[in-house]
């Protein structure tokens, strides 16, 4: 394209970037619109000028070395220079290239510089905000730890201090129907059955709220984890529980991830549990484990054709003691699913659900942190 | 008018002048110098450029054709303009050829001044030309550095008569990974690389006569993503329509992956905090057990009405029930601790309830402890949850007693402080302290320091679960307060408590009428879905005199009330069920009914309830079935 | 079968009392011995007011205990050549690994997590009952003291 002053003076002059020509002597020849914006001139009243003209004496001492610096090099040299800006200095990278007539004799160099100092103060907030925010992240992980050794201590208090009480009730109610059960009414007979239960009840919930601070307190420790053995062996304990269950279950073998075994081997127990539990209605219970690929990352699942859960609670379903269905329909203290997702969360992974009343469940996640933005589905 | 300098190249010195004059006469201002040998001519071009060489053709010893060489060699534009008596046609066209610009005959030298003037004027127009192509070329040369070492896209892009890419500067490459000749041959590829979500952006932005800034980005071959900031203007044509757009495009990637980085990490910080629902937990758990205690003190209160009173189990009983209050109370403490007892701020006056609660402290501190009162009486009120200030009291009033075994003095203070923490200057809220104050055994300073710990406790083991003062700090932090500590061992200690000031008028106390021992029929619908708690509401509701229907969960209430047309007086429901929430039935049914009257159950406390906005307080009704159930269950809690 | 007392170390005295019916459940004989602290429990096995020391066939012991605690009372015990031998079983609401930890090292026998539902726990007094008492060969009483 042949470009005539014009245009080139047209396009020199739509860029962001502070273009100027000076000669041999460091006098200004030319500066484009972005200039005059910047240091308020107008190029007429600068041709002629030099920088110790126009700028104080350190920059333009800083300006002329570089000047010199692309004339002797005779090719374009790059470098970081500083100039008055409105708000105080800015920052610019320029290059420097000198121009040369006919004879190739250097008669001017040829500035074009940009501004990066927004860059850089924007690197340097990203860097203060990520130390910062690294900072608060370990902080929170700290009040987390705290919070979670408060959880801890919290079990272990409830585990203790409300354990003793059921047991007084209980043992009280077992003493009632063994020396009085004769003679008292059916009715009072009753009731103390329904004391007891009660008090089962919660002694498992304490239970399940120590396997739960367990979950989260200890250390994850990441080995190559073989989840196919692992399934097998929760489906042992499965069925020796109840032997007379038909139940289809499909494990592949070879399914393998980091991960700590002790935790993955509690999820598989909570998910595949709760599948057979659902599906203990059907005839034809069929439960799945597989694997699928996300994007590249590993996502595992596990599915079955049981009972199945309305989606538009799903978004409680992983928190501690929700329940979606009533405690009649199915036992349960709702808890393991809290469990799963503090297990999956502390891998770094995902889980999520996808089921529809009558047509079975699938759970699916993930045990490796993945990249930024990425959502299981 | 200009001075022109005249090389003339002739033997003759008389022709010489007669040549000047000549110039003179068509008005040209002249200086001259004479030469007639190649070294006269050398000498003469390295003193002073002439603007014109007028030459002979015939001298002795020096040919024109000579002169025209060296003239050239200096310059190849200063006309050369023979001047000859004769020169035959051949020979004037080979010097003419060879750069000679006229001939003037030398008996015809009124010519001459004409000729001159108009060689000097070609050759100005000559050197303007040559000049403007050296600047084009300057130009070009110049946008071509520019065009390289600008970090920024420089291009041109014309869209009619038909579109191509006339223009794109190196940069081009580093940023999407191809050439610039690769963009001139297909004036597509330029959209072809866009992020497909952003080409009709651009392409729309480029064919209007504003094309302006914006952002886009490019997708590489690699996948990677480019994000790009356009500056550009429309080049229009004679009639206005934009038929190019030019400007810079820039590299902005960084700026964005940076923003994106930081997104992100405020993503996770996020993501860290809502980690936090361990707290939760500890709510979740606790309202299930203290749905549970109800139930099994319902049991005991049953079975205690089922045995004689001299029956022998009673004393089992005793124990049962006993165990199951500490259970509850348990559960209680958990609950405040774990913050996530739905509070429900009233407006109150503190004296009032300091007040009420002298009647209790005489029973809970003893005979040896002797109690007094400093209570402002112009005291803002303040806006917190009732339950939760008088746990804060009780829960101070028993560490106290805690302190001075062998009794004491007591001293609950109340006033205005001048702001929250206490100790500034700055009177920025309005605020109101209360103080009590023991002369009890007093704490160590590292005792102190741990004192709202959770957990921690100086009491034997068994004796407390060291929750009271950090349910405390929980409860006044909650309501906006700041509570501290100041003790010396073996003086005392003071617990202070400041709370923001309310602007709100206190709610007038509604004087609370005697409960009627039984209804009168009045239909009341109870959901619930634990049948336990179920059962034995419904029970105590029947036995009180009530109608009563009941309901597992909302899904069926609102079946019930719909679809089977159950016309109630009054809807008693736990807020916590699967799927529906009870506050959400109570919503579904006012749709309905406007002036239904609700009473949440809430495994949560046995004191007031939540979602307090829907109920009409003043509604007899509730407030029997209220102190009918609270009578209940405080009495099975005993 | 090993004749001489239980010494119960427990606070709680809801439990207490669920103990010792659970043992005459069993048709355990032996004479139990209630300490409702460690102190007390303590004090029993080394008086130090010259009277006769307590030699339990059997220690059932609560951990958590008031003033001075299980543990503490374990290690007493391990720490003392009369009593080292001793059978001591832990009974405990906790099954918390760091007490089960701390417990055998200090010298612990046994440990046993206390059973919410009653019914369990006469099964397992009469487990531990019988194995102590009748199924363990006991250390020949110690020539000092």
């Amino acid at each position: 394209m042949r470009v005539g002053h014009e245009q080139l003076m047209a396009l020199i002059d739509h860029t962001s970037a502070v273009i100027y020509m000076r000669d041999a002597d460091g006098r200004y020849l030319l500066v484009n619109r972005e200039y005059e914006r910047l240091f308020k001139l107008r190029r007429e009243d600068i041709v002629g000028m030099t920088d110790h003209d126009l700028f104080p004496e350190a920059i333009a001492d800083d300006f002329r070395a570089n000047d010199l610096r692309a004339f002797a090099r005779g090719f374009p040299v790059q470098m970081e220079e500083q100039a008055p800006g409105d708000d105080g200095l800015r920052t610019y990278v320029t290059v420097k290239f000198p121009l040369t007539d006919a004879s190739g004799r250097s008669y001017a160099v040829c500035g074009i510089s940009t501004d990066i100092t927004e860059r850089k103060h924007a690197e340097e907030q990203v860097r203060r905000l990520n130390d910062e925010l690294e900072m608060r992240v370990r902080e929170r992980t700290a009040e987390l730890e705290a919070s979670t050794r408060e959880l801890d201590a919290f079990a272990y208090s409830v585990s203790h201090d409300l354990r003793a009480p059921l047991r007084s009730v209980e043992g009280f109610s077992q003493i009632l129907l063994e020396d009085y059960g004769d003679a008292l009414a059916e009715e009072a007979r009753h009731h103390l059955g329904r004391i007891q239960a009660n008090v089962a009840r919660m002694a498992q919930m304490i239970d399940d709220l120590l396997n739960l601070s367990r979950a989260t307190r200890r250390e994850l420790r990441r080995a190559p984890t073989d989840i196919s053995a692992l399934a097998h062996e929760v489906a042992t304990e499965l069925r020796d529980v109840d032997p007379d269950r038909v139940v289809d279950l499909v494990i592949p073998d070879g399914l393998v991830v980091q991960g700590d075994p002790h935790l993955i081997r509690l999820v598989l127990q909570n998910l595949l549990g709760n599948a057979w539990k659902f599906t203990v209605h059907r005839t034809d219970a069929e439960i799945s484990l597989f694997r699928e690929q996300h994007d590249g990352v590993d996502v595992f699942a596990v599915r079955d054709n049981g009972a199945g859960f309305d989606m538009r609670y799903a978004h409680k379903l992983f928190d501690p003691f929700q329940r979606l269905h009533s405690a009649t329909d199915f036992e349960g203290t709702g808890i393991g699913l809290a469990i799963v997702h503090r297990i999956v969360t502390r891998h770094g992974g995902q889980i999520c659900a996808e089921s529809a009343p009558g047509e079975g469940a699938t759970f699916r996640f993930s045990l490796t942190p993945a990249p930024a933005g990425w959502v299981i589905r | 008018m200009a001075e022109i300098h005249v090389l003339v190249v002739d033997d003759s010195a008389d022709d010489a002048v007669l040549i000047v004059r000549q110039l003179s006469r068509a008005g040209l201002v002249v200086t001259s110098t004479r030469a007639d040998t190649a070294s006269g001519v050398q000498a003469a071009l390295a003193e002073r450029i002439p603007d014109v060489v007028i030459s002979d053709y015939n001298m002795p010893g020096f040919r024109a054709e000579d002169a025209l060489d060296q003239v050239r060699a200096r310059d190849a534009d200063i006309p050369f303009i023979l001047v000859s008596g004769q020169v035959g046609e051949e020979t004037a066209a080979a010097l003419m050829r060879a750069g000679v610009r006229d001939f003037v005959l030398k008996d015809r030298l009124t010519r001459l001044g004409p000729a001159v003037q108009r060689e000097l004027r070609e050759a100005a127009d000559r050197r303007q030309r040559r000049r403007a192509e050296a600047a084009l070329r300057d130009s070009e040369e110049r946008f071509r550095l520019l065009a390289e070492h600008a970090q920024d896209i420089i291009f041109r892009y014309r869209r009619l008569p038909e579109p191509a890419m006339e223009y794109l500067s190196p940069a081009v490459e580093s940023v999407t990974g191809h050439r610039p000749e690769e963009f001139y041959a297909d004036p597509d590829l330029i959209f072809q690389l866009l992020e497909p979500e952003d080409r009709p952006i651009i392409e729309q932005s480029w064919r209007s006569p504003r094309p302006g800034t914006l952002t886009f980005r490019w997708r590489r071959s690699s996948g990677e993503v480019v994000w790009t900031e356009q500056r550009a203007v429309a080049i229009t044509d004679a009639a206005g329509r934009p038929v190019a757009v030019e400007g810079i495009l820039r590299d902005i990637t960084e700026r964005v992956t940076a923003e994106q980085e930081r997104a992100g990490l405020e993503r996770q910080l996020r993501q860290a905090e809502r980690l936090d629902s361990l707290g939760q937990l500890a709510g979740g758990i606790a309202h299930d057990f203290n749905n549970l205690l109800a139930v099994i003190a319902g049991y005991a209160d049953m079975l205690s009405e089922e045995l004689a009173a001299e029956h022998p189990g009673r004393a089992d009983l005793e124990g049962i029930k006993q165990a199951a209050g500490r259970g509850s109370g348990l559960t209680r403490q958990m609950l405040i601790f774990s913050r996530l007892e739905p509070s429900q701020p009233e407006i109150l006056d503190l004296n009032a309830v300091v007040a009420d609660m002298q009647r209790l402290l005489s029973r809970t501190l003893g005979e040896d402890i002797e109690v007094t009162t400093q209570l402002d009486p112009a005291l803002p009120p303040v806006a917190m949850d009732r339950s939760k200030l008088e746990q804060v009291l009780m829960n101070a009033l028993v560490n106290s007693r805690a302190a001075m075994p062998s009794g004491g003095q007591l001293t609950i203070a109340t006033g205005i402080a001048t702001s929250i923490a206490g100790d500034d200057g700055a009177a920025d809220t309005p605020a109101v302290y209360l103080t009590i104050t023991d002369t009890g055994c007093g704490m160590s300073a590292e005792v102190a320091a741990r004192a709202f710990e959770p957990f921690y406790t100086t009491k034997g083991r068994g004796q407390g679960t060291g929750l009271g003062l950090a349910t405390a700090y929980g409860a006044v932090t909650e309501a906006g307060g700041t509570i501290s500590l100041d003790s010396r061992v073996g003086y005392g200690t003071t617990l202070r408590v400041c709370l923001p000031a309310s602007e709100a008028a206190v709610s007038p106390v509604t004087a609370v009428p005697a409960v009627r021992a039984s209804g009168s029929g009045e239909r009341i619908l109870v959901v619930e879905d634990e049948r336990a708690v179920r059962d034995i509401v419904c029970r105590i509701l029947a036995k009180a005199g009530y109608q009563v229907h009941s309901a597992a969960d909302p899904q069926q209430a609102l079946k019930m009330c719909l679809e089977d047309s159950l016309i109630v007086d009054a809807l008693l429901t736990d807020i916590i069920m699967p799927g529906m929430s009870g506050t959400q039935l109570a919503a579904e049914l006012r749709n309905h009914r406007p002036d239904l009257p609700v009473l949440f159950m809430s495994g949560y406390t046995n004191g007031p309830t939540p979602g307090g906005q829907q109920l009409p307080p003043d509604a007899p009704l509730i407030r029997e079935l209220h102190q009918l159930l609270a009578q209940s269950a405080a009495k099975a809690g005993e | 079968m090993t004749d001489g007392p239980i010494l119960l170390v427990e606070d709680n005295p809801d439990d207490v009392l669920f103990t010792l019916r659970a043992f005459t459940r069993n048709h355990i004989r032996n004479e139990i011995v209630v300490a409702g602290d460690g102190e007390q429990a303590l004090r029993l096995l080394f008086p130090s007011d010259g009277g006769q020391p307590l030699r339990p066939a059997l220690i059932l012991l609560d951990i958590k205990l008031p003033k001075i605690d299980g543990l503490e009372v374990l290690r007493a015990v391990r720490g003392d050549a009369r009593t080292r031998s001793l059978p001591v079983v832990v009974l405990t609401t906790s099954s918390e690994e760091r007490d089960i930890v701390e417990s055998y090292r200090l010298g612990a026998n046994s440990f046993v997590r206390k059973p919410v539902v009653f019914e369990e726990f006469v099964l397992a007094a009469n487990v531990l009952g019988m194995y102590w008492l009748l199924v363990n060969q006991p250390a020949p009483p110690s020539r000092d003291g």
